[in-house]
């Protein structure tokens, strides 16, 4: 008898497990139009609509999620995939298959965003007004790196050449007020503020955030005029392999036959490479773990630009008050050429993660590797290297606590090589080591409380120094931060923090923050924010103390102090399917900005950094989308920012307007899609004064005086056509600078780079593939 | 998969790999034995080369055999260097009968007699109001302090300084030969000097030889890596 019990119950058990399998449910998830399967797609489900104690399953390589059957009740699902508006819905438990289509989120309303808060939320209920740029997007648009993306999608944004390289600047404030984190974490290795922005691998990054004004509450020193936040890939399929390769047209051919016999061999053959790059991006989930590698390379070649006409500089009296009159002054000589460095770099990232329910850890690790070829014959060029290295761990303590650890670390190198010599010398070393404790919790109904401690260690190694001798200066600040946000009812959201920073340099500081978020209804969102920035003095600004070549010196400044700023603004957005408006207008005050000026001692003038008097700089900036048939949408940009001049003068190089906008065309067919973009960048007249020294005629002396810049507005227009095949394939056509616009100034004397750095029009050929695709569709085929 | 996966890698590292090769052949032409103009702290530094027998005057120091002014009177010199200007023995600089012209950019290889030559070559001899040379900071303060003592110049030496950001060095007209004072050109800063790699064919004091030169760097294929440079390489060959 209780042999044939023990069986009644093994062939129950059978029965019930049969049962369970057969009536899973095949949930398949398409893309509208092409037909294609959204692999990757995460589907929640659950047997009651407020998919209570829910479950979830992602969509296989086919978009096909399998969702066993919890019970004998309808079930209820909501499909998410990013790009892609969520979908929810419900099946009966009696269904064996169900499709379904997402729809693309053109709007971009549903974007999950981190960098306002620190904390995971939609775009839509941020207290903080942000700006995320696609990855995906991005790419499609036909950018080929980071700086030419932004500076396309970003209003105010603005990158420029100057004599050491790249700046950028925006909403008047320089790179030094821009704080870049790679997944919130920053990097060292910069110039006046601006890093190697080829680190940055524009097909490894899965969305961008942009978060403008004070954030130092959230981030600390640097995040005084905005945070650019850069949130890489991680995939959520059992497998994925991207790669693609771009083609582009020679910016210029420098040296029509190199010969080996040439004593500039290596530098006229490195300045004429050819303009190409290459990619691979790759990922697999297996249970609990998941990893991603994404590896870039590119070239590309030097070029000159030109200005036919002598330099031509004026000084004003509005500048000068006691010039008798106004001065101009035509250089003798003609300009010589501007040259635009060539680059060659690889950057390589690994990340590996292990996530279960209340357990979740991050091991990464990168390099890049950088030769810059610039069209200077000094017999040496420049090569950088970086290692980052890191870990992340978070736990859930309880449902409403958890306790985030993560130590962050980036070294950076700089060399010189020399073109003719196997040989290279070390001029430059930089690490920051960066650990860091975060407590979140929503235990109070509403709140969501951040809070942190971090301890950053910036040590910098250069010749410029000590006596051209390799030294060692180092800061260590440790911040303390807290915040709350509390959704007060649906229509109402205040966000509120502050952060202390304690430094053996500085001492205490406090940095407050608020910011409220009010939406009537649905569509309108209405947001004011107050918070306060800081910035402590770089490395280079205290302890800098290089003379070049007896002609000038450099020297920091040991008594500088952090400068300070209030930011203030107001902003209103709109939205529904297919309108989407923001506009924002902002005020930041300064107080002992750091500022570098020219002295005359010594016999020799002297560069230094000093704590300047305060700086209002003051605007009005507008983001609009519109998606006005299912296959076109328009983007456009507007900035508008107001520098107080001190005394007359003009020292800030930013252009009042700038303003950018795009034409999205998308045709979708089964197994095609074709999508065309024309994009373009407008960037107004800029003015303002350099410091500089004038002989005047009727005292029979020269005097320290101001010349005006004066630099005409212009516009770069950039148009991309890709189509991908059975989204396996896919080939883009494109062109840069479409209409050939071409700096015909390049500004005077030291000012000279702040033009757009562009050869003309240039046009490119890019070939992307789905690796693990294509495979797939081989192996079916034999 | 695996194959797939290790060529795009062997391709990129590939690409990686093709980074830094030295592969260009060993310099085979000349170099100055010494940095000669401002930074040596005389405005006048000429080191002198008899191209005719190779030798160099004021080897080892500004003005040590050929004291500046000295030149005009001598033809036992050919061409002279001070920074990235050139002399020749013509014209306001020397009683020879040198001068200078220009074969064009490149070309340095494929000249290979005087047959050459244009028929009836201008020429180009040196003048006192064409090229300037970078004052040196030691002379510069000087001039100064006698031009506000006589009166030409207000204020104090504190107000002219040497160097200034947007004009760099204050330079001073010279005795040199504009043409060849293209040979290179100066630009910055930061300080850029630029090779025009022009052959150019220079004819010697005594009027009856001639010599193509080509000026190819500020530097020296040695150069250590931070050094200014100023020792310049160049190919000189006799073309007969």
């Amino acid at each position: 008898m209780r042999i044939k019990i023990i069986l009644f119950f093994l062939f129950s058990a059978l029965f019930l497990h049969t049962f369970a399998v057969e009536k899973a449910v095949r949930l398949t998830v398409l893309e509208p139009g092409t037909e294609q399967p959204l692999a990757g797609a995460y589907v929640e489900y659950a047997d009651n609509a407020e998919l209570k104690n829910s479950k979830f399953v992602v969509t296989n390589p086919d978009g096909v999620a399998t969702l066993p059957l919890l019970s004998s009740k309808t079930h209820y699902y909501k499909v998410s995939f990013l790009g892609f508006i969520p979908l929810t819905g419900s099946v009966a438990p009696t269904s064996a298959n169900a499709t379904v289509y997402l729809k693309p989120d053109v709007m971009g309303m549903n974007e999950i965003v981190v960098t306002g808060s620190r904390a995971a939320h939609p775009i839509k209920y941020s207290a903080v007004t942000t700006q995320v740029l696609g990855g995906k997007e991005l790419v499609e648009a036909g950018y080929s790196n980071l700086q030419q993306a932004l500076q396309q999608e970003t209003p105010g944004l603005n990158i420029q050449k100057v004599g050491f390289g790249n700046e950028i600047s925006m909403q008047g404030l320089d790179a030094r007020h821009v704080l870049f984190l790679m997944d919130g974490e920053r990097m060292t290795g910069d110039m006046a503020g601006n890093l190697d922005y080829e680190r940055f691998n524009l097909h490894a990054i899965d969305r961008i955030e942009i978060v403008k004004g004070a954030s130092s509450t959230l981030y600390g020193s640097r995040a005084a005029g905005a945070v650019i936040n850069l949130i890489t890939k991680k995939t959520s399929q059992p497998l994925t392999i991207d790669a693609g390769v771009r083609y582009g047209q020679m910016n210029e051919r420098n040296f029509k036959n190199p010969h080996r016999d040439d004593f500039l061999y290596m530098y006229e053959k490195n300045a004429d490479q050819q303009n190409v790059q290459s990619w691979v991006s790759a990922g697999f989930k297996a249970g609990k773990f998941t990893s991603q590698t994404d590896v870039w390379y590119s070239q590309t070649d030097a070029f000159n630009m030109y200005q036919h006409e002598h330099d031509h500089k004026v000084y004003t009296q509005e500048a000068n008050p006691s010039l008798p009159h106004d001065i101009v002054i035509t250089d003798m000589a003609p300009r010589p050429p501007m040259g635009i460095e060539g680059t060659q770099h690889i950057s390589a990232t690994q990340k590996l993660f292990f996530d279960t329910k209340n357990f979740k850890m991050q091991i990464y690790g990168g390099t890049f590797f950088m030769n810059t070829y610039d069209m200077v014959q000094d017999m040496t060029f420049s090569q950088a290297a970086n290692w980052t290295a890191g870990v992340k761990a978070s736990y859930d303590v309880k449902d409403w606590f958890t306790i985030n650890v993560s130590m962050h670390s980036d070294f950076y190198d700089r060399y010189k090589r020399h073109e003719r010599i196997d040989r290279r010398q070390k001029v430059y070393d930089s690490r920051i080591l960066q650990p860091r404790l975060t407590i979140t919790s929503n235990y109070f109904k509403g709140h969501s409380m951040i809070f942190g401690v971090e301890h950053v260690s910036d040590d910098l190694t250069s010749d410029r120094f000590v006596n051209r001798k390799m030294t060692t200066r180092s800061l260590h600040e440790t911040e303390y931060f807290l915040q709350d946000e509390w959704t007060i009812n649906p229509k109402w959201l205040v966000s509120a923090g502050l952060r202390t920073n304690f430094s053996k340099a500085f001492g205490f500081m406090g940095m407050p923050k608020v910011a409220v978020k009010f939406s009537p209804n649905d569509h309108w969102s209405l947001r004011t924010n107050y918070s306060m920035g800081y910035r402590s003095p770089s490395i280079k600004e205290l302890f800098f103390n290089w003379d070049h070549l007896g002609m000038f010196q450099i020297k920091g400044n040991e008594q500088l102090q952090p400068e300070k700023n209030h930011y203030f603004s107001v902003g209103a957005e709109f939205n529904n399917e297919r309108f989407f408006f923001s506009t924002t207008v902002y005020g930041n005050w300064f107080r002992d900005k750091i500022e570098g000026v020219w002295r005359t001692y010594d016999m020799q003038y002297n560069f230094e950094y000093k704590n300047l008097s305060s700086q209002r700089l003051a605007g009005v900036e507008a983001l609009l989308r519109w998606h006005l048939w299912d296959c076109v949408t328009l983007n456009g940009t507007y900035s508008y920012v107001d520098v107080s001049k001190q005394d007359g003068v003009q020292v800030n190089t930013t252009s009042p307007h700038a303003a950018t906008g795009s034409i999205d065309y998308k045709l979708n067919r089964r197994n095609y899609r074709l999508n065309a973009v024309f994009s373009a960048s407008y960037m107004g007249n800029k003015q303002f004064d350099v410091q500089d020294r004038v002989f005047v005629e009727e005292w029979n002396k020269s005097v320290d005086a101001y010349f005006r810049c004066d630099l005409p507005s212009y516009v770069l227009c950039n148009l991309s056509v890709s189509q991908t095949f059975y989204n396996k394939v896919k080939l883009t056509l494109g062109v840069d600078n479409m209409f050939n616009y071409v700096p015909k100034t390049l500004g005077s004397g030291i000012t000279m780079f702040n033009v757009p750095a562009t050869p003309g029009a240039r046009f490119w050929v890019q070939m992307e593939f789905k690796i693990d695709n294509l495979v797939k569709a081989l192996k079916r085929k034999k | 998969m695996k194959k797939i996966i290790s060529n795009i890698l062997f391709f990129t590292l590939l690409l990686t790999g093709a980074c830094t090769d030295y592969d260009a052949t060993p310099f085979n032409g000349k170099t100055l034995p010494r940095k000669s103009g401002y930074s040596t702290g005389e405005t006048n530094d000429w080191l002198y080369l008899n191209l005719r027998t190779g030798e160099f005057f004021n080897l080892n120091k500004p003005n040590e055999d050929i004291r500046e002014g000295e030149q005009k009177e001598r033809t036992d010199w050919d061409i002279a260097f001070c920074g990235y200007v050139f002399r020749t023995n013509s014209g306001t600089s020397g009683i020879g009968q040198g001068g200078v012209i220009d074969m064009g950019y490149e070309g340095y290889r494929q000249l290979t007699s005087l047959s050459q030559l244009p028929e009836n070559p201008q020429w180009v001899v040196d003048t006192d109001k064409d090229v300037s040379v970078v004052w040196s900071q030691k002379d510069w303060n000087h001039h100064i302090i006698e031009e506000i003592n006589a009166g030409r110049l207000e204020g104090k030496l504190e107000d002219y300084p040497w160097f200034d950001p947007n004009n760099g060095p204050a330079k001073t007209l010279t005795s040199a030969n504009p043409l060849l004072s293209e040979a290179m050109t100066f630009a910055g800063p930061p300080p850029v000097y630029t090779p025009s790699l022009h052959t150019y064919v220079v004819r010697t004091a005594d009027g009856a030889r001639y010599f193509k030169i080509q000026i190819v760097s500020w530097y020296d294929p040695e150069v250590a890596i931070g050094d200014e440079g100023g020792r310049m390489s160049y190919y000189c060959d006799e073309l007969k």
